[in-house]
């Protein structure tokens, strides 16, 4: 082996140890902070190729302006004074298309030099007045493409002729594409950065919106029972004194002034419970929910008698920890439709514990021999007084689940349901297991 | 029977107990003020005329300025007035409310009702608890 080979099999050597550096210390940034990057690449990069002077050249959108974001061999005070006072634009007076970065950029390829007495090379005053123009006698210039885009160039100055082989223009363009990919994905964690930040403000927003709904709704759900009563207490004033003189039609009238009223305030109470769904959620304690069942069909025990209605309830359900009213609510809720939503002439409603649905959480299942609901329409059960049947068919307001589903939400728990017409339903819900 | 203090700032209210107190033939003296300073001023005018304070105070909690909370403080703190049955009559059914005005030392709570039938009822209970 010569000596020239051994000394080029040498530096080959020694490209790849850089190229692998380079490769390792870019995959280990995480960082958006590109000008810590391109410092630590740009030196190996220049000295491995024997170049005197180095400089990374970037474009930041959208005004075209051009900045140097590192340097090798230039003095210190280079890059401030570069980015600072001179403020380049990419098609402004100032700028060349003569800059071997610029006309790389512009290009979107690589330019050499190998000789400036050969071809023409154009330098801003800053550099000719750092460096005289007359020393360089070679440049290479890369530019960093990104989406088909030239966003920079890496460019290099040799105040020696140079001759380029395949290996090292090999070289200078593996590690531009590194640059270019490092480029490339920090673009992309701060674009994600940036959207995480976005989403996490419109969320904010949604909740402080939502807190204030649910104040007004609260709010105003009071405010609004206050007429009503005033108007309930007169239309009972009337209905007692003039029961006698009233003609069947104007009794009939007020009898639906009368029902009338009893629906608003049914609507209003809904909507007040709708709005304590989300209140005090924060004062939760460790629940049986064996006692609670209990305690909602002894609470029940009319209606389960009026509609010979049979309930069985697994024996051991695990312990839930949460708030009790808001519980029984939810309970109480899905027991009643079971009964409710039943034609058959002993409606049966079988409460059971599934197993190992979710980590923290218990599932119970509620299961009724009641009318079904289609699958299209099963989705549209969870909204705010929307009803599937009318009034005379089925009593209520349509706000139940809606109501159980909002206090579900509040602690992280789900609702679903496997029903179809005439075969009844199955409501599965989540609870918070206790620990 | 004396003096009835209903302090009230809706009119409905007041003339609903007013309606009530007649048809049960209750014969009191319905004075109504509809904030807690007109009730205070009341009151004191009572005092320094040496005239007789309300037998029975029905108050309202949600009321314009002071609300009935504050006014149930104001008065079980005064030696005058102290000793007065205080009725709490408001549509408020938060329990918070509740036992708070019972703690402050008002004799009964009572939710306004819907109907003129319930109103007569709830004017019977604020008679009886009050006599005995």
């Amino acid at each position: 082996m010569t000596l020239i080979q051994e000394k080029s099999q040498n530096i080959t050597l020694k490209r790849l140890r850089a190229l692998e550096d380079i490769s390792n210390e870019c995959s280990n940034l995480i960082t958006t902070d590109l000008s810590t990057i391109t410092n630590k690449v740009l030196k190996p990069f220049c000295e491995l190729t024997g170049a005197d002077y180095g400089i990374v050249l970037l474009l930041s959108k959208p005004n075209n302006q051009i900045y140097l974001n590192a340097t090798y061999g230039l003095p210190d005070d280079f890059i401030d004074i570069f980015n600072n006072k001179l403020n380049f634009k990419i098609d402004s007076d100032v700028t060349f298309a003569s800059w071997p970065s610029i006309r790389s950029m512009k290009r979107k390829q690589i330019i050499l030099v190998k000789d400036t007495n050969q071809i023409n090379v154009g330098f801003s005053k800053h550099f000719s007045n750092t460096i005289s123009p007359n020393t360089i006698k070679a440049v290479v210039s890369v530019p960093i493409i990104i989406n088909n885009e030239a966003v920079g160039a890496v460019t290099k100055y040799f105040i020696h002729p140079h001759e380029f082989n395949d290996e090292e223009i090999s070289f200078v363009k593996t590690t531009t594409n590194i640059f270019t990919s490092t480029i490339e994905r920090n673009q992309l964690i701060e674009l994600a950065n940036n959207r995480e930040q976005e989403l996490r403000e419109a969320n904010n927003i949604l909740k402080t919106v939502n807190q204030e709904l649910d104040s007004f709704v609260y709010i105003s759900s009071h405010d609004l029972r206050e007429p009503l009563r005033t108007i309930e207490s007169f239309i009972s004033i009337i209905q007692e004194k003039c029961k006698l003189k009233l003609s069947d039609e104007e009794t009939d009238f007020l009898n639906r002034i009368i029902k009338a009223t009893h629906r608003m305030r049914k609507l209003i109470e809904d909507l007040t419970n709708l709005s304590r769904a989300s209140r005090n959620i924060t004062q939760s304690e460790t629940l049986d929910l064996n006692k609670l069942f209990n305690e909602i069909i002894f609470e029940l025990t009319a209606f389960i008698e009026k509609k010979n209605a049979e309930i069985s309830i697994d024996n051991h359900f695990p312990l839930v920890i949460g708030h009790k009213e808001k519980f029984l609510s939810v309970l109480k809720n899905l027991i009643t439709n079971g009964i409710k939503f039943n034609k058959s002439k002993r409606p049966v409603i079988k409460i059971t514990n599934i197993p190992e649905v979710e980590n923290d959480k218990i599932c119970v299942c509620i299961e009724d021999n009641g009318i079904g609901i289609e699958k299209e329409y099963q989705d549209k059960i969870f909204g705010l007084f929307q009803r599937l049947h009318t009034e005379d068919e089925f009593e209520g307001t349509g706000a139940g689940l809606a109501i159980v589903k909002k206090i579900l939400e509040k602690y992280n728990c789900k609702i679903w349901l496997n029903s179809s017409p005439n075969s009844g339903s199955r409501f599965y819900v989540t609870l918070p297991k206790a620990e | 029977m004396g003096t009835i203090l209903l302090i009230e700032d809706k009119s409905d209210d007041a003339l609903l107990t007013k309606i009530a107190l007649k048809e049960l033939d209750i014969n009191a003296d319905l004075i109504v003020k509809k904030t807690g300073a007109e009730a205070i001023s009341y009151i004191r005018s009572n005092i320094s005329s040496g005239n007789p304070l309300p037998k029975i105070i029905i108050l309202d909690i949600n009321l314009p300025i002071m609300n009935g909370i504050e006014i149930l403080e104001k008065f079980k703190a005064s030696n005058y007035t102290k000793a007065i049955p205080i009725i709490v009559f408001t549509s408020s059914d938060l329990i918070s409310d509740i036992s708070y005005c019972y703690k402050l030392g008002a004799k009964l709570f009572l939710k306004k009702p819907n109907n003129i039938n319930d109103f007569r009822n709830a004017i019977k209970k604020i008679q009886e608890v009050c006599l005995t």
